[in-house]
């Protein structure tokens, strides 16, 4: 087991392999050489300690992620995983928070997953929605909206 | 010279697909529009009044703060989220705010969308300094559009006074095989012919004339059935028994083989092997690396006429009469496997460019896709009339040509059609190859027709586009 203290003093106990899911945690334990020892995360707070954990016990004994050629050509890019899809139904500060956290522990697949869901909110979406989704201050001119709008009318609907 | 746009309609989609998870896909979730959505609970604010999520519900009602994660996340992450948006959405985020518009705006972001999903279709090299990735990505999607939509001009190439049976080109040339014995090498650009390879007639007079004609490699004395260039040779095999190699670019016979006993029908090489097959019922693989170009092996492959094969990294897929699909371990000729499942004889094959797949056509009008790691059809293309004579695959698509004179374009992925020319051919189509621009083809009158999807589209980037 090892012993992880969240940036707010709060102890986790996780097993090896599933602390090693972090790069970063991976490395330490690897530097230190005895997996006994209480690792400090000072950038992550409990509760997205607790949920990070969560993910990372989910997909302890995931295969070593295959390499962009070797992907099924038949897959979207933006599938995610059932789980993975229940697990980032959180508010948008946790996901993002999320997303932190699996940057710092260095969490490849974690952090995919992150990305891909905040693509999802994007995806499809006017520059209008987009802006209500994530509560956006609209700051062009109209002079300045139309030569976007002129400039990339090429993706519009045919 | 003609010149004409055409406008089609899609085909009805056929589409017998032995697997299930393709079956409830269309066309038109392809490409352009961007990778279909998953519409499940991903989506955990959407304002959609239907969403049940509680997440969702309760962020709409204000329990939940919105953030701009543009000023939430580091710089270095967002580049990271684009990554996954199509085009339209990433032109959506351009126009939301100017914080917003200067990461969407980025080089970085659109070179990764072209590598992303593009980079399966088409290719670029030495691009200029200074690249616009948001215009290459213009410029392929307004490409890809074309396709989706049949909008090109056609070219018709006059020149053959016979059948055409073989067809390959790249951005400089056009060489085409026929049945009139000639070999014609066409200049793209102008479409005229530059070359015409074809046998001196040697006066036949003597005993020793006719031994001299037996030696003669200047050109073929019957049909030139099939053909393959690289950058330093061209092989082309005949119905005179023959192949004969030519040096490129100077076009020079330097060597005719003879082992094969009849027609030559298929030529497919690489760096390393030159494998051809016939109606002797034989596969013959040839050193290339020799300057003799010895013949390292023959294949007994067929008790029948072998009509196709086609070489990739180290493994031959053939195809003939008996209706099998049998694929071969170059280096020891020995079998690998078989597939069974179409019901008459087979005209052609092709193995995908990524080696999962072998594509074969033939006399059931049907085109299969199989699974080299399976040994069921992965999917069965339904849709031409008549004997499927030619298949090539380009990037995702693939292209088939058949005697009911039509030439057809499949997505890949979908198994399902794109597009189907019609009307432009006037009797069998013998050959069809695509790149990322164009389809030639070729049929059993003597015109070659070019099919070009750039026309009136920006040229600044055009240049740089290769297939894979």
């Amino acid at each position: 087991m090892v012993k992880l203290i969240s940036s707010d003093g709060e102890t986790f106990s996780v097993e090896k392999d599933v602390a090693e899911r972090s790069i970063l945690i991976k490395n330490m334990i690897e530097d230190v050489g005895d997996s006994s020892t209480e690792i400090p995360i000072p950038n992550v707070t409990a509760n997205v300690l607790k949920k990070v954990l969560e993910w990372c016990e989910h997909h302890k004994s995931d295969p070593a992620p295959v390499s962009e050629d070797d992907n099924d050509s038949r897959k979207k890019s933006t599938d995610i995983d059932e789980w993975d899809q229940k697990f980032m139904q959180v508010d948008q500060e946790m996901l993002f928070e999320i997303i932190l956290a699996a940057n710092y522990l260095d969490i490849k697949a974690l952090l995919e997953v992150g990305c891909k869901t905040v693509a999802n909110m994007i995806k499809g979406k006017s520059p209008e929605e987009i802006r209500r989704q994530f509560n956006i201050q609209m700051d062009f001119t109209p002079e300045e909206e139309a030569q976007i709008r002129r400039e990339n009318e090429w993706a519009e609907d045919r | 010279m003609s010149l004409f746009t055409t406008a089609f309609e899609p085909p009805s989609p056929r589409l017998a697909p032995a697997e299930d998870d393709t079956a409830d896909n269309s066309a038109k979730n392809s490409l352009a529009s961007g990778p279909a959505v998953a519409d499940s609970a991903v989506d955990l604010s959407s304002d959609d009044e239907n969403d049940k999520d509680l997440a969702g519900l309760m962020q709409n009602i204000g329990l939940y703060p919105k953030i701009d994660f543009t000023s939430y996340l580091p710089n270095e992450l967002l580049p990271k989220i684009f990554l996954y948006l199509d085009e339209r959405s990433l032109i959506s985020c351009m126009q939301v705010n100017k914080a917003w518009n200067s990461v969407a705006s980025s080089n970085t972001v659109w070179r990764n969308m072209f590598r992303r999903y593009w980079q399966r279709c088409a290719i670029t090299r030495n691009m200029p300094p200074n690249t616009n990735w948001r215009m290459v990505n213009k410029t392929r999607y307004e490409l890809e559009l074309r396709w989706r939509k049949g909008m090109c001009t056609t070219k018709v190439l006059k020149g053959h006074s016979d059948g055409v049976y073989c067809v390959q080109f790249d951005d400089d040339k056009i060489i085409t095989g026929s049945r009139d014995r000639t070999i014609r090498v066409w200049d793209m650009n102008t479409l005229e012919t530059i070359r015409i390879l074809q046998r001196e007639i040697p006066p036949r007079n003597t005993p020793e004339d006719e031994i001299k004609s037996y030696y003669d490699i200047s050109g073929h004395q019957g049909s030139v059935l099939c053909l393959q260039y690289d950058s330093k040779i061209l092989v082309t095999g005949s119905s005179d028994h023959s192949i004969i190699i030519w040096s490129i670019p100077d076009y020079k016979p330097i060597h005719l083989s003879r082992h094969h006993v009849a027609e030559v029908l298929d030529v497919s090489f690489d760096d390393k092997y030159i494998t051809t097959c016939s109606k002797d019922g034989n596969i013959c693989i040839l050193d290339r690396r020799d300057p003799q170009f010895a013949l390292l092996r023959t294949i007994p492959a067929s008790r029948g006429t072998v009509n196709s094969l086609h070489l990739k990294r180290g493994i031959i897929a053939s195809a003939g009469v008996d209706s099998v699909v049998r694929i071969w371990h170059a280096e020891t000729g020995k079998r690998i496997m078989s597939f069974h499942g179409h019901d008459r004889g087979l005209a052609c094959v092709q193995i995908s460019s990524d080696k999962k797949y072998v594509v074969s056509g033939g006399n059931d009008n049907k085109i299969r896709i199989w699974d080299l790691k399976g040994k069921r059809p992965l999917a069965i293309l339904e849709g031409h009339e008549s004997l499927v004579r030619s298949l090539h695959i380009n990037g995702r698509k693939i292209i088939s040509g058949s005697y009911d004179q039509s030439i057809k374009v499949w997505d890949f992925d979908l198994s399902a059609p794109l597009l189907d020319l019609k009307g432009f051919h006037s009797s069998w189509v013998f050959a069809a190859k695509a790149d990322c621009k164009r389809i030639v083809s070729t049929s059993y009158s003597s015109d070659v027709v070019l099919f070009d999807f750039t026309d009136g589209l920006d040229a600044t980037y055009l240049p740089y586009f290769r297939s894979p």
